[in-house]
């Protein structure tokens, strides 16, 4: 039998973990209750169910919080209609690509996603970002050079190759008052950058008078030990033509 | 446009003896598709679509208002990019505002032609027009797109060309500049079948023809187009190294690049030989001619970028011998993490890569299932009712400025600074100084200060004071000299350097 001011506490504790500002260094509740989960092993297995029966997973727990993840079809799991920031079909695209191109640039080799993830990965601009996804861009236009352009009927039905959606937008665009301009690449990505700095997985920092975002902990560790291997499973599933 | 198969529906009617044809006839009708209609046609179709965006501006010119009927955009066009040719890979590269101001003369030459009064704001709208067709801006400066019929197997396809002329990119000091795209390079160059090494041979081989001949205008056009290859080879060379720094994975090392590197380097060796003939062959032209002829300035011209030409090329030279080298030296960097087996996935090359290279239907669905890996958690807000209730029930709270007394406020003169010495220390060491009776020795005066249990700080602080009176730009309000007599050093606590002597004022006036 469960001692109920275990059951509340657990709770608590699952509250902390959802909060994207909240830090243990700063919260003493929150301290505490990460001390009573690795110390204590019963709390932790109380702590685990709950989270199971809401849908989610405790990914890794460290001085530095708790991460969780949200298992498939949970009320906590982010759909593409949460994250919409624009309602064109190309810009949907787009944001999904730069999502991954993010998570790619912070951890480019196979190697630095078994990294410890308390050595914090360096900050990036929305620069770099984009020079990921046009580099690989580029690359495969030089490839399909001397290849036939895509016919009226294949760019109708959606048969073209999703790297020409990327390289048609442009990366930079002069506006009145040099603000920058809503319909680029880059600004998509620091949107993209942006929703993850409110969800606790970057702080902003200027790097050379460009703002640079750092990942947290918990971006590395979503990354690291939830995202990585999942994503790469379903691409590759979908490109083979198997059902997810 | 329907695909069609003409062909094999002949076929099929002289098969069925339907049709008859004549030898002739029935010989192309057996021939393959192919001969119908070769790759090359369409090769050249494309080459001239390139064009249309361009030319299409002249089309424009006609709806234009009444008051800029009389530019003519085309001229204007060529004059932008032949411009921006120019100063392509220069630490100069023409942005929006230096592309207005190249086109304002010749809008006023247009002015004067029709016969108007010039007027710069019309000039700098008409040349803003200009610009935003070229980049497309109305549609968001996306590539144009221009369907054409391509032949594929004895069948009409529709295809659709996409062409970008003008785009914006970033350059290193983070201004928008302004480059032309490859293709319209290329069709500008006359070489748009063929790759970089191709086109720069063949630009140079212009040059030395054209030298030749004594057509000195167009050595100086060529020579320019030959500096802007130049500059394109060094760009995809320096990529490699590059990723090659990066992550050796992404880059083939195996086969592709010492194959890049071997025939770059080859291609380096003999271009070098030409430059330099080029550049050998206009001096000599040069030398002939007489000193206040015109064509010596177009020949010094041609000297000059063909030299720039072979410093790039020298660079890039540098740039390959290296390049053997980094890989050798990346391959031992990288080596622990190259030969770690693990399980995670290249993100990169197995995620990235494929769905981008994927259709994009199918890049769509990968994206939609794979974007909730990326965000983490959601968090559900429920909504309740009584919250909403008593919001909304709130008494609205109207803004009343003059509830709070605004006292004037008295402003006063304060320093930021934040002392280092706490002001006891600051008093404990001046005492020593404002009470000099007679000549002293600094290594004496600290030693005093020692002895009488002063913290170590304000034995400091007298050091630093006694400093700052010997610096002429430094005095202080203290009445004393402070004089280097003689080579005399001191140690006391740490603290050591000469020993210079402090006089008070008056003995020192005596």
């Amino acid at each position: 039998m469960y001692d109920p001011q275990d059951l509340y506490t657990a709770g608590r504790l699952l509250q902390w973990a959802m909060r994207p500002r909240a830090r243990p260094t700063t919260d003493t509740e929150y301290r505490q209750l990460l001390d009573r989960y690795i110390d204590f092993l019963p709390f932790r297995e109380i702590v685990c169910t709950i989270a199971d029966g809401l849908g989610l997973q405790v990914v890794d727990v460290s001085s530095l919080g708790m991460v969780l993840a949200p298992a498939e079809d949970s009320v906590f799991s982010m759909t593409s209609a949460d994250y919409r920031l624009s309602n064109s079909t190309d810009d949907r695209l787009l944001e999904g690509l730069i999502q991954l191109a993010i998570a790619t640039t912070i951890f480019p080799r196979a190697q630095d996603l078994e990294e410890d993830s308390m050595i914090a990965r360096p900050a990036i601009t929305a620069e770099e970002v984009d020079a990921t996804l046009r580099d690989i861009c580029e690359r495969l236009e030089e490839a399909s050079l001397g290849q036939p352009d895509p016919s009226v009927e294949a760019q109708a039905a959606g048969l073209y190759e999703a790297w020409r959606v990327y390289r048609d937008k442009a990366s930079a665009k002069t506006t009145s008052g040099a603000r920058t301009s809503p319909t680029t690449t880059t600004r998509f990505i620091e949107r993209g950058l942006e929703f993850l700095q409110q969800q606790g997985c970057f702080i902003e920092e200027s790097r050379r008078q460009r703002k640079a975002y750092r990942p947290t902990w918990r971006y590395q560790v979503m990354v690291q030990e939830w995202s990585a291997t999942r994503i790469h499973k379903v691409v590759r599933a979908l490109l083979e033509g198997k059902e997810l | 446009m329907d695909e069609y198969t003409a062909t094999d529906d002949a076929l099929a009617q002289v098969k069925e003896g339907k049709l008859e044809l004549g030898r002739e006839e029935a010989r192309i009708y057996k021939q393959n598709s192919t001969e119908f209609w070769n790759r090359f046609l369409t090769h050249r179709l494309r080459v001239l679509l390139y064009a249309e965006p361009i030319l299409k501006l002249t089309q424009r010119d006609e709806h234009r208002a009444p008051e800029m009927r009389h530019y003519d955009s085309l001229p204007l066009a060529l004059k932008l990019f032949d411009h921006i040719i120019e100063y392509t890979g220069l630490e100069y590269e023409i942005d929006n505002d230096k592309a207005l101001q190249v086109l304002l003369p010749l809008l006023e030459m247009m002015d004067r032609a029709a016969g108007l009064a010039p007027d710069k704001t019309l000039q700098i709208q008409m040349a803003e027009r200009v610009l935003a067709v070229l980049r497309n801006d109305e549609d968001g400066q996306r590539p144009f797109k221009i369907t054409y019929t391509d032949f594929d197997q004895g069948r009409a396809v529709e295809r659709l060309l996409s062409v970008r002329l003008i785009e914006e990119r970033y350059h290193t000091d983070g201004r928008i500049i302004l480059r032309l795209s490859n293709e319209l390079t290329n069709l500008l160059l006359n070489a748009l079948s063929i790759d970089i090494e191709d086109a720069q041979a063949a630009a140079e081989a212009i040059i030395q023809s054209q030298l030749a001949r004594g057509r000195l205008h167009e050595a100086v056009n060529s020579a320019r187009l030959a500096r802007l290859h130049s500059i394109r080879l060094k760009e995809k060379i320096a990529r490699i190294v590059t990723d090659t720094r990066r992550d050796l994975s992404r880059v083939d090392w195996k086969q592709d690049v010492p194959h890049i590197l071997s025939e770059s380097l080859e291609h380096l060796k003999l271009r070098c030989r030409v430059e330099q003939n080029i550049a050998k062959s206009a001096r000599e032209q040069r030398e002939s001619l007489m000193l206040e002829s015109e064509e010596i300035h177009h020949l010094a011209e041609i000297i000059a970028l063909v030299e720039e030409c072979r410093r790039r090329h020298m660079e890039l030279q540098q740039l390959l011998l290296k390049a053997r080298s980094t890989f050798l030296y990346e391959q031992e960097r990288q080596a622990f993490t190259l030969h770690l087996r693990t399980s995670r996935p290249h993100l990169l090359s197995d995620v990235l890569q494929p769905l981008l290279q994927a259709p994009r239907i199918l890049a769509e669905s990968a994206i939609t299932a794979t974007l909730p890996f990326c965000v983490g958690v959601r968090i559900p807000r429920v909504f309740s009712f009584t919250q909403y209730m008593q919001r909304q029930l709130q008494p609205r709270r109207e803004p009343r400025p003059e509830s709070i007394p605004e006292e004037p406020r008295e402003l006063v003169l304060t320093r930021n600074d934040q002392p280092y010495y706490s002001p006891e220390i600051a008093q404990r060491a001046d005492n020593y100084l404002r009470t000099l009776e007679r000549p002293i020795r600094l290594g004496e005066l600290l030693q005093r200060a020692i002895d009488a249990d002063e913290a170590p700080s304000a034995v400091e602080l007298l050091a630093l004071q006694v400093l700052c009176q010997f610096d002429p730009q430094e005095k202080g309000e203290y009445i004393f000299t402070v004089l280097k007599t003689d080579n005399e050093k001191f140690s006391i606590e740490g603290l050591a350097g000469d020993n210079p002597l402090l006089l008070p004022q008056e003995e020192h006036d005596v």
